[in-house]
This record gives C-alpha cells, structure tokens and sequence, in this order.
C-alpha cells in the first residue's frame, strides 16, 4: 500500500504529540462524569456487572473491576431516576454540571440545549449500532433497563439488596459536593428499596442541611419521583408543574414529568398519609 | 493481555491511587485515557463548543461497557470504537441541527496563526492547525481511517476492529484516505505559499 508522502508524514509527526487537553478541562469533565454517573446515568451497566457478579459467572476481569468501581463511583445511585428514559441529554452536560458544582462553566461551551442533537444511549433504529458486522468489537450504545421497575428488580438482585449508600462511599467527605451527592444517593437507594417516605424524609433533611447546595435541582425532582411512589401519580402532577415553574430550564424536567405516567398506583397508598 | 492486567490492578483495593470524584479505580483509567479520548475526538471532527460532553458521553458509555471488554482487543482498540462512535453522533447531530455554523475548516482557517513561542513549539503548533484543516476536508470514513492508523497508529487490522469494518475494507478506505490527505493538503498549502 502506498505510503504518505513525506511532506504529509512530516506533519502528521509533527502534529502527533499535539492537541492534548489541559487539566482544567480534565477536571472539568471529571466532575460533570462523577456527578452524571451519581445521578445515576451509568446504572445499567454497573447493574448488569453486579447481577454477572452475583449470579457466580466466570465474569470477565473486568467485571470484577466494575463491580469494585460501582461501590466507589456509588453508582445505581439514580437507577430509578428516569431509567425508562435513560438518555445522555436528560443527564447533565459538562456544562450543567459545572454550575451543579459551583465551578465556572467553561465560556466557549454551549448549553446542551443549544447544541445539536443528544447522544442517545439506548439503541436508536437508525443508530450505527445497526450497521456493525456481528463479529465487530461492540462498544456501541446500549439500552437502557426497558422500565424503572426493572432496574429496580436489578438491583434488587444484588446480594443482601443493599444499596451505596454515603457509608459505602469512600470518595472524600470533605467535598461537599461528595457529600452532598452522598446523601442523595442514600435517598435514591431508600427509593429503590421501596420505602418512599424513607427517601422524602431524607430529602427534607438534606434541604435544611444543604441549603446552598448544589444539587437542589436534582432533590427537587427526586421528591416528585418519591411523591409518585408513595402517593400515586395523581398526586404527582402539580408536583410536576411546581418543579417545571421552579426550574423550567431543568435536564431532568422530561424525566420528571413522565416519570409517573404509567407507574401503577401502590398497594399501599391508601395507607400511607399524604402530606 | 496488557489491559486485562490494567483492569485487574485498577480493582485492586490494596493498589495505592489517588482519589478523584470518580473513585479511585475508574479515576485512574479516566486520567490515564482521557488524552487519548479527547485528542480523538477533536481529530475526528467534534467541534471545540461540545468536545468536553462528547468526552463525558465517551467515559459513560465506557463505564457502562466496562463488564463487557474481554480483551480480546486492546483496550486503546476498544476504547476508540466508542471515540468513533460518540463523534459520529455529535458530527450528525451538527450536520442536522448546526447547518447555520460555518465549517470547521473554514473556522479553523481563520483562526490566528501561532502566538511567539520557542521554534519547535510554534511549529508543532502551526502542524496541528494545518492538519485539523485538512482533516475537516476529508469525509467521515476517511477521517477516521487516517486518524486511526497514521495519528493514533493503530495497526489496520485494530482499527479494523475499532471501525466495525472488514480488514480489506480498511486498506482500501486507507488507501483513499492517504490520496484524499495528500490532495487536501496540496490544496491547502498552494494558496498560502503564493501568499508567502
């Protein structure tokens, strides 16, 4: 096969060792991925790497990878959170989460919003997915637990059916943003484990204690998702308005309003007092 | 295999890392990968504007996929299919919805030339902005192809792999690459040279 030129190879040499990011932008990324994943836009594969794990497969070494990195990043965190509607856009963007915490969004970057179409993580039809032969390496996009209550029952699945919680999470306390996604998350976790007032409790504690915080946003909409379990979806509605009116411009507003739409009412709503 | 031992000492707990917000083990491949991830998809035609979501959406897919890498590529190999994949998406998503922005190579063209640095600096400089220029020229499969094997120099047979595509068929979308490069890069060096 005919070489390049040597006009051309010199200036791929030259260009080689080029375009290496900075560490501003490495920071940058690593905190809108960290809190993305703790919002729970990665679950599905940590919880398909937990079931691998605990149905005592000979699961690939990096399965045993994952399933250390899941206790670590804290993942699952947001399994319930719109896992019908799993999707890159619905999860904040570097910028978002840049202004989640607190740092100053990168000028040149536009709002997801304004840019072109989101990244879909689920299969799409008409997704290069398709296209791939079937022998071909496979790192394409993959669908999202079909319900929220199937990933529920997923990670339900888990050993003990216990969840991360901000005990679990050895990432460092003395963030508060760590901190305050820690709490979250225990929120989220007493969601997925079924007890509904549990996680509105916690989130009324976090209110008060994270005043200032940053993820007030992402609380907010946790509560309609918790309102709707507890109560049912018609109890949700307004709910969901508030939360539009509060925050119109949010991420997770798709989330919120459809994440109620065709979840049953619960057993055990009459039972439960509505506040 | 390398990146199955990486993974494996990356899930050791006794391994000493330093902590990020991503946890110690995963943290580390993000910090160890992310040049690789970012480089790759500026070359293949990400737009500055959204190159750290595009980088975020790359590690989420990875961390996603994790469980299902079993080596049988490299993990640089298997980690680029994800790069070729999530800048495909964001260069149709331009395609369909930023039609108003003016090209990359156009913009990249009007960019100022290198500020005064030391010789070889400026030159590595002035090397990177031609070739992005002349990258912006070349159609997707070309594009990737040529950053694949002659940027990240990847063997054909990996790149194959990372593109989805048969090995002949690689060769061949190499061969009209390299003309494809050589052409735009004449192009792009003619008018400037009358101009000097």
């Amino acid at each position: 096969m005919k070489d390049l030129s040597s006009e051309a190879q010199r200036l791929i040499h030259l260009a080689r060792g080029a375009d290496h990011p900075d560490e501003r932008a490495v920071a940058r990324v690593e905190r809108g991925l960290a809190t993305r994943l703790a919002l729970g836009a990665g679950a599905a594969g940590t919880t398909t790497a937990l079931a691998a794990s605990a149905a005592g497969t000979s699961a690939p070494l990096a399965v045993k990878a994952l399933v250390t990195l899941g206790v670590t990043v804290g993942l699952g965190g947001g399994a319930w959170l719109g896992a019908e509607h799993l999707h890159v856009d619905a999860t904040p963007s570097a910028l978002t989460t840049s202004r989640a915490i607190g740092a100053q969004p990168a000028p040149r970057h536009a709002p997801r919003s304004e840019r072109a179409d989101p990244i879909p993580l689920p299969a799409r039809p008409d997704s290069t997915e398709a296209e791939l032969p079937p022998d071909a390496p496979a790192p394409a996009l993959e669908p999202a637990p079909t319900t929220a209550r199937s990933a529920l029952g997923a990670d339900r699945a888990r050993p003990g059916g216990s969840t991360p919680s901000a005990a679990a999470d050895p990432t460092p306390a003395a963030d508060p943003l760590h901190a305050e996604a820690a709490a979250l998350r225990a929120a989220q976790g007493a969601l997925r484990s079924g007890d509904a007032r549990r996680a509105l409790a916690l989130l009324d504690e976090q209110d008060e204690r994270f005043q200032h915080g940053s993820l007030e946003e992402e609380r907010a909409a946790a509560r309609v998702l918790a309102r709707c379990q507890a109560y049912g979806p018609d109890a949700v509605r307004g709910a969901a308005d508030r939360f539009e009116q509060r925050f119109p411009r949010s991420a997770l507003l798709a989330r919120v309003r459809s994440a109620c739409r065709d979840r049953p009412v619960p057993a055990t709503q009459e039972s439960i007092p509505r506040k | 295999m390398r990146a199955a031992a990486e993974l494996t000492l990356l899930a050791d707990p006794e391994e000493p890392s330093a902590p990020t917000a991503l946890g110690a083990g995963f943290g580390a491949l993000y910090r160890e990968q992310f040049a690789l991830v970012w480089r790759g998809l500026r070359r293949l035609g990400v737009p500055d504007a959204v190159l750290e979501d595009a980088a975020q959406d790359v590690f989420l897919v990875l961390h996603r996929r994790l469980g299902e890498f079993e080596a049988r590529s490299s993990l640089k190999t298997w980690l680029f299919g994800i790069v070729v994949r999530v800048a495909k998406d964001y260069r149709r998503s331009r395609e369909r919805h930023q039609k108003r922005v003016a090209g990359l190579a156009a913009e990249l063209e009007a960019q100022p030339g290198p500020v005064r640095t030391p010789a070889d600096e400026a030159e590595r400089r002035e090397a990177n902005r031609v070739l992005h220029a002349v990258l912006a020229k070349l159609d997707d499969e070309e594009r990737e192809v040529l950053v694949l094997v002659e940027l990240e120099e990847l063997p054909v047979r990996d790149a194959a792999e990372a593109l989805g595509i048969r090995v002949r068929t690689c060769q061949r979308r190499l061969r009209h690459a390299r003309a494809a490069f050589e052409a735009a890069l004449s192009t792009h060096l003619e008018p400037n040279a009358r101009t000097s």
